[in-house]
């Protein structure tokens, strides 16, 4: 998967302006390190509302759906987790390229496919965003 | 109806297997909607509701006098069957992968659908059962699928003792 950086840098705006708008929050308490789900509490449905605001905006379109499978990247779920689904070694080499602040070496072994979400942050949502748009530019 | 398997319970002092008691797992889930939250984004977004929820579920609501609370207890349905899955809205899911669909009594059940229905035939999944309710404004939905029996070992002390 590539991103292209500066369209990843012009969609973080949209992105942070919906995040906010979406969980009434303020822009500022909306860093690009900040957990959706985890740190700024996003729940099934305020994300349902971030994207559709995201797909308003800027009119790309993203379901919750495409960010499990940029996420997984089409790995198999029987190589992404193990039979405890524990991610793998080959699930958490995928995730660092799409969410490239997780530690790999720390969750190693220990990140159950439950958590994955909770590590998504406002710019991995960008960086989903602008690989959609980049992908919806080349078909 | 699933019943847990059991093997013959071998005599004391005997070189036997151990006793195997492979008991059904049940996967619960549950999740709550602001039934006026909901009614919101559907009013802004006008193409929330088709990709949430299927025409069938669509037109059980409409015309209800309530049809906001129906609405949103079956998302809440659905977020609670796929956090029963514990995947929630994985790859290639969708919204309308979980149906509800009330049977001629009125109770809501589920039906699966794509993705989901597939996940849930990896879990050996062998039912799946709903309950919805609202009050003030909220609507809760619990879900509960009741799994195959795996290969977990397990004994009785009762019977390994051979009474």
């Amino acid at each position: 998967m590539t991103t292209s950086t500066t369209t990843t840098v012009a969609l973080f705006g949209i992105v942070r302006e919906a995040v906010a708008d979406a969980l009434g929050l303020d822009e500022d308490e909306v860093t690009p390190d900040a957990t959706i789900v985890g740190e700024l509490g996003a729940e099934s449905i305020d994300l349902l509302d971030i994207l559709f605001r995201i797909e308003r905006k800027s009119g790309v379109k993203v379901q919750a759906s495409d960010l499990a499978d940029a996420i997984q990247g089409g790995i198999p779920d029987e190589e992404f987790g193990d039979e405890n689904e524990i991610v793998t070694a080959v699930g958490l080499a995928h995730m660092k390229t799409v969410m490239p602040q997780i530690d790999v070496e720390a969750l190693t072994g220990k990140l159950h496919a439950e958590q994955v979400m909770s590590l998504f942050t406002v710019e991995n949502l960008a960086g989903v965003v602008a690989d959609k748009a980049a992908d919806s530019a080349a078909s | 109806m699933l019943r847990p398997e059991r093997v013959p319970v071998p005599r004391p002092g005997t070189d036997a297997a151990p006793v195997r008691m492979a008991l059904p797992r049940v996967l619960v889930g549950t999740d709550i909607v602001e039934v006026e939250r909901l009614q919101r984004l559907l009013t802004e977004q006008p193409g929330l509701g088709a990709e949430v929820f299927t025409a069938r579920e669509l037109a059980y609501c409409e015309g209800r006098r309530r049809a906001g609370e129906h609405l949103a207890g079956r998302f809440a349905a659905k977020e609670s069957v796929l956090k029963a899955l514990g995947t929630g809205l994985g790859p290639r899911m969708r919204w309308t992968d979980v149906e509800v669909i009330n049977d001629v009594h009125g109770r809501p059940r589920v039906a699966l659908h794509g993705a989901v229905a597939a996940k849930a035939v990896e879990a050996r999944v062998g039912h799946v059962d709903i309950s919805l309710s609202h009050v003030k404004g909220l609507a809760v939905a619990s879900a509960a699928l009741v799994c195959e029996a795996g290969d977990e070992p397990a004994t009785r002390r009762d019977e390994a003792e051979g009474t």
